[in-house]
């Protein structure tokens, strides 16, 4: 089952929350409990002192002072007790309050050497003995025990505990609350993203639009320029489509008038015909084969692919003995895939090693057009051969356009290199190189 | 000289072959890259043409596996139009040219002869050995500048021995590159057709181009003091 994005946040957060509280409280509660009992601890010893110092032991006699007051002691089951024992363990005082409890069901702890607390705890009270040796009197060993329920404590605990649960419930419930809100108010962008996507499905919208948050905007502009770059491909591919099939038109009709006439191709007619389908289908696939999005383009390093057409050219024109110079730094890159940047540098530097004398120069260079997001690398391919004619230029480039009232035998290298080059929003320039030659001037997008 | 055509398009490769051979070339021809590969390995060639697209073994597979196995022949690939990938990585993969597909036969014939003419060390069109000069684009023979008439088939054993002239070659090495697989090899047509030759370019005696190396074979050589 998938689950939404809204439930995966406040579940999560919610049970992280719980558990934290949760343990929290259970923390809290503990040490509350500890400081409670060492309070009665503190409690029970001044009580312990308070009976030392009242008391007074004469002739094997416990007494205690007149001016010892302690209210508690002197009230039936008041909560706090207290009994003195001898050597023997036989009890020699005990206060008033004591009068209506059993004294079997106390727990006393057996005591061994004397001058030390010993305290401890039951179900029902909490202990404090102490064990002391009255010298005055001639070395009494005396036991002095004090305890008090544990009633009013823990009713301080658990009211401590109540209290708490209803303040982290509280707590717990308004977080959730206000979570599930910023969630609901985040992720809204979103929500308004899929519908948004659900129309340019069904055609109600052509686009995202750019009213998203910062950290959507981005995605939003690339997804709108995905859908205007597939879009402006599905055109081409339809534009070139139509133009191909009117350009086999006519010689298509030519050479089957041939056939029906019994026509040879003494005066080159058909072959004539053959180039211009020949020259049509290269020129026309050429434009139909759209350029990746360029967002989907990972950058190509110029001087690796120029690199690769050289090092290719240079075997297959090996007996031109061609010198090739290639001045391209190592990390100018180009947003253009590997196959057409081969395709682009391929017509282009062979076309010098095919025109030139011996030499052939291939540099590039960054260049920036104002926004950096405009910005082209030049690749520029000359040569030292004739060069072709200003008049020329605008020809050889256009060559391929007109490609059934074409002379044969043209290449439209040129042709296909700027019909590539469109889909990447490039450009080409022809014009004398220092060499003497043509100079071709490629400018691609940069990465 | 022999060819090893790999094409996997019947009618292209079958037309080819009539070309080839009415140019002259012994043409073995493979559909596959895997009978490419037998053929490569079994029998020397002067040169081989090699498509890329090839099943059972591509085209450039092909190539570096017969590089590997150190022929040296120079190769030819014929790439679809608009696909430097292929022409550059063949290249890379160590073939020596490249032609795009719809091509010319002519084309064909001149790169092949262009490849051939290359592996022998001439970078001129123009086979020149002391006195005798073989015009490769024109098929024409000149010794000291007249005009020889040869036979296609003499001009075809000439044009071998010129562009191996650094070697002794024998009579086998003769037969395999100048013959089709049929031929019968215990026959002495060779010989006589270097008997022909010899008495056409060297009437009368003086220039003896083609020595025979006894039980090796034959070697052309010219002084070029004459």
């Amino acid at each position: 089952m998938r689950v939404g994005l809204r439930t995966r946040v406040v579940l999560t957060t919610s049970l992280v929350l719980l558990i934290g509280l949760a343990l929290g409280g259970w923390v809290l509660v503990r040490s509350f409990s500890a400081s409670v009992v060492a309070g009665a601890e503190e409690q029970l010893r001044l009580v312990v002192y308070g009976l030392l110092g009242a008391a007074d032991v004469d002739d094997q006699q416990l007494s205690f002072a007149s001016d010892f007051a302690e209210p508690r002691f002197v009230l039936p089951e008041s909560g706090l007790y207290a009994l003195v024992e001898n050597a023997a363990q036989e009890t020699l005082w005990q206060s008033p309050s004591l009068q209506m409890t059993e004294l079997e069901s106390l727990h006393f702890n057996e005591l061994d050497e004397p001058g030390r607390f010993d305290f401890h705890a039951d179900e029902r009270f909490f202990y404090m003995s102490y064990r002391v040796i009255w010298e005055d009197a001639g070395e009494v060993l005396l036991t002095f025990r004090v305890f008090t329920s544990r009633e009013p404590y823990l009713a301080e605990i658990s009211g401590f505990q109540r209290t708490l649960t209803i303040g982290v419930a509280g707590v717990v419930l308004l977080l959730i609350v206000a979570q599930y809100l910023a969630v609901a108010w985040g992720i809204n962008p979103v929500k308004v993203m899929a519908q948004r996507v659900r129309d340019l499905e069904n055609g109600h919208r052509q686009r995202l639009g750019e009213d998203f948050p910062p950290e959507l905007t981005g995605l939003a502009r690339n997804l709108d320029r995905f859908i205007a770059h597939e879009a402006d491909s599905r055109d081409r591919y339809r534009r070139a489509m139509d133009d191909l099939a009117h350009s086999l038109k006519t010689p298509l009709a030519v050479l089957r008038n041939g056939l029906a006439e019994g026509q040879t191709d003494a005066d080159g007619l058909l072959t004539e015909q053959l180039n211009r389908m020949e020259t049509a289908v290269s020129y026309q696939l050429s434009r139909a084969v759209a350029p990746p999005s360029p967002m989907l383009t990972v950058p190509v390093p110029v001087a690796g692919s120029t690199r690769r057409i050289c090092n290719a050219l240079n075997v297959a024109y090996a007996s031109k003995n061609v010198v090739a110079e290639q001045n391209i730094h190592e990390g100018l890159a180009v947003r253009v895939n590997e196959g057409d940047l081969l395709e682009l540098l391929g017509n282009v530097i062979e076309n010098a090693f095919k025109y030139c004398v011996s030499r052939v120069q291939v540099s590039a260079y960054r260049r920036f057009a104002g926004d950096p997001t405009s910005a082209q690398v030049v690749v520029v391919v000359e040569d030292d051969g004739e060069g072709i004619e200003p008049s020329l230029r605008a020809q050889v480039l256009a060559r391929g356009a007109r490609a059934d009232t074409e002379a044969p035998g043209q290449g439209i290298g040129l042709a296909v290199v700027v019909e590539l080059l469109n889909g990447y929003g490039g450009t080409l320039e022809i014009d004398a190189a220092e060499l003497g030659g043509a100079r071709v001037s490629l400018h691609l997008p940069a990465a | 000289m022999r060819v090893l055509l790999v094409e996997d398009e019947a009618p292209l490769r079958e037309q080819l072959e009539r070309q080839l051979r009415a140019a002259g070339y012994v043409v073995d021809s493979a559909a596959d890259g895997e009978e490419g590969l037998y053929f490569g390995r079994e029998y020397d060639y002067d040169a081989a043409i090699i498509d890329i697209g090839l099943p059972k073994i591509d085209g450039l597979e092909l190539i570096v596996r017969l590089r590997k196995d150190a022929h040296d022949f120079p190769v030819l690939i014929l790439t679809a139009r608009s696909h430097w990938q292929d022409k550059v990585t063949g290249l890379e993969a160590g073939a020596d040219d490249y032609l795009a597909k719809p091509f010319h036969t002519e084309e064909l014939l001149a790169r092949l002869n262009a490849l051939v003419r290359r592996s022998g060390g001439f970078a001129s069109p123009l086979l020149e050995k002391g006195e005798l000069a073989l015009d490769t684009s024109r098929k024409e023979v000149t010794v000291s500048g007249n005009a020889v008439q040869l036979t296609a088939f003499e001009y075809r054993l000439l044009e071998y021995l010129l562009l191996n002239s650094d070697r002794v070659i024998s009579k086998t090495e003769l037969t395999d590159h100048l013959y089709e697989q049929d031929y019968d090899r215990d026959s002495n047509v060779i010989e006589v057709f270097i008997g022909r030759l010899r008495k056409k370019l060297d009437p009368d005696g003086a220039l003896q181009p083609i020595k025979t190396v006894r039980g090796q074979g034959y070697r052309l050589a010219i002084d070029s003091s004459g």
